[in-house]
């Protein structure tokens, strides 16, 4: 493994945390220095030269891409990451599944604009590592979803160069690319878990959280399905203009979920309800538009279909989680064109 | 003073492999100038550019293909044609965190087919632009900037403004690599 000498003026954590921020190596926050001793317990014995990952997002097209890339993250270099971000060394192997899971499309360039990746764990690892799947999971109030998605995001920041000065220039940001990490409540869930088969972490581009509210008791599930159905509006009116670029993930709690459930619907029907009010696009035109694809359109080969927007047909995915006692639900707007990537942890 | 050793958490700079810009023309007679566009009013700032070019040239056509992006189907069929038919080309408006790589990346792809190009962006966005341009391999690609706030312009003010830009968009095209 590489390493460097910082010198600092004192060993007392000020010095420390104020040269390694002058080192660029964090995201604002204190990191935990990473000292050989550190790293090699994160290792946990293994190999620090192998390369985990490649990242970059520098296909053709992408919009965004890091600083680097293109550049090969090893596992040394991700283990120094993990120790900054506050990681205890069980979390690695939690950490190394969900950088594969990143960077399975387009080398984690997904989420350089104003999307973040929100890791979501199903299986025995939730227990073993203690990441949350209920109250406040997505708060950073639990040291395994707090660490392992911020050390996500160092690996991103460190090693492919997804800092403002390197190309990851957007308008406003996403907080959850701290982290946004979570595991789905299977316990209280009356469906299949979203990743089955063992431990594994699926990742998706989310752009915020957004909460729904439905407290009727009792539950009625065509009004439940209805309230759902119309926080799709956002998604919706954000294809129109002209960058579709939004679908959607709902988080349903186990009140809700199980109301659906009680009801006799099956998971598949919600997600077959929701995907179809998603994609019936708004019969709008805006004329803005319009003019815009007349403009392309003119001297065209008149035998040729007429140029359009290509608009998203994803599917709405649903979660179950949080906490036991809410009738709230959330919609997470996620990017388009962007499919769930899953990684099955041994 | 004291001094810590530490694993390195960064990966060193990426090297960029610099691409070779395509050849300069030294006339654009009996060339097709291509347009690529995005941005409100750009299509006025172009057509009037259209304009000056062809009072002073005798070119041989013009196309235009719009920025939208994600490109598949009929959109990224369009963008192939459109390189494949244009001799050189414009390619705007950066106005916004999105456009301005969109334009500097769809520019170093024409630059790649040996299309030269123009790119244009505004002031803010610029840096944007340039290190797009340099992550891909193009750090000297053709930039040339217009105002941020095109869209607030009269038509009228619009073509003036293409006008007053004329000259450094085509210097930017037609000055030699190197110079």
């Amino acid at each position: 493994m590489d390493t460097v000498d910082l010198t600092v003026d004192s060993n007392d954590f000020d010095a420390v945390w104020q040269a390694l921020l002058d080192r660029g190596w964090s995201d604002g926050l204190p990191v935990v220095p990473p000292t050989p001793e550190r790293v090699n317990a994160m290792l946990g014995g293994r190999d620090p030269s192998l390369v985990h990952v490649i990242l970059g997002g520098d296909a053709p097209g992408a919009m965004y891409s890091m600083g680097n890339a293109g550049t090969p993250a090893t596992v040394g270099q991700i283990a120094a990451n993990a120790v900054m971000a506050g990681c205890r060394p069980e979390y690695f192997q939690a950490v190394l599944a969900s950088l594969q899971a990143v960077t399975a499309s387009n080398n984690g360039g997904d989420f350089l604009g104003g999307s973040a990746p929100l890791l979501v764990f199903n299986g025995p690892i939730r227990h073993d590592l203690g990441i949350s799947s209920s109250h406040e999971m997505l708060s950073m109030a639990h040291r395994a979803n707090a660490t392992i998605g911020r050390a996500i995001r160092l690996v991103l920041r460190n090693v492919g160069g997804a800092t403002p000065d390197r190309l990851f220039d957007v308008q406003f940001g996403m907080p959850g690319r701290t982290a946004m990490v979570m595991g789905e409540h299977e316990e209280e869930s009356p469906w299949a878990p979203f990743a089955p088969g063992g431990s594994a972490v699926s990742v998706f581009a989310a752009s915020g959280t957004m909460p729904v509210n439905y407290h009727q008791v009792p539950q009625r599930v065509e009004e439940l399905l209805l309230i759902l159905s119309r926080c799709l509006d956002y998604v919706r009116g954000n294809r129109l203009g002209p960058w579709p670029d939004t679908s959607a993930l709902f988080v349903l709690s186990p009140k809700h979920a199980r109301a659906f459930a009680a009801a006799g619907w099956t998971k598949e029907r919600v997600e077959d309800e929701l995907t179809a009010a998603m994609n019936d696009h708004y019969d709008i035109e805006l004329p803005s538009i319009a003019e815009k694809l007349e403009l392309i359109n003119r001297g065209r080969d008149p035998q040729e279909p007429p140029m359009t927007i290509p608009m998203p047909e994803d599917r709405v995915h649903i979660l179950v989680a949080g906490g036991v006692a809410g009738w709230h639900s959330l919609m997470i707007p996620t990017r388009a064109f962007s499919t769930p990537q899953t990684v099955h942890m041994v | 003073m004291s001094s810590l050793k530490l694993v390195d958490p960064a990966a060193p700079r990426k090297t960029i492999v610099r691409r070779a810009m395509s050849d300069r023309p030294t006339s654009v007679d009996g060339m097709v100038v291509g347009f690529r566009e995005f941005w409100p009013k750009f299509d006025v700032f172009t057509r009037a550019f259209e304009g000056l070019v062809s009072a002073q040239y005798d070119v041989r056509g013009s196309e235009r293909v719009d920025g939208t992006h994600p490109r598949s189907g009929v959109v990224l069929e369009r963008w192939q044609e459109f390189g494949r038919n244009v001799d050189w080309a414009i390619s705007g408006l950066g106005g916004c965190g999105g456009c301005a790589p969109w334009a500097a990346m769809d520019a170093c792809e024409l630059e790649s087919l040996g299309v030269p190009t123009v790119t244009l962006i505004t002031p803010d966005l610029v840096g944007l632009a340039r290190r797009t341009a340099e992550g891909r391999g193009w750090p000297d690609l053709r930039i040339v900037t217009l105002p941020q706030f095109l869209d607030d312009l009269t038509d009228d003010e619009v073509r003036i403004l293409a006008e007053e830009k004329y000259e450094e968009i085509m210097a930017a095209l037609l000055t030699p690599i190197g110079r």
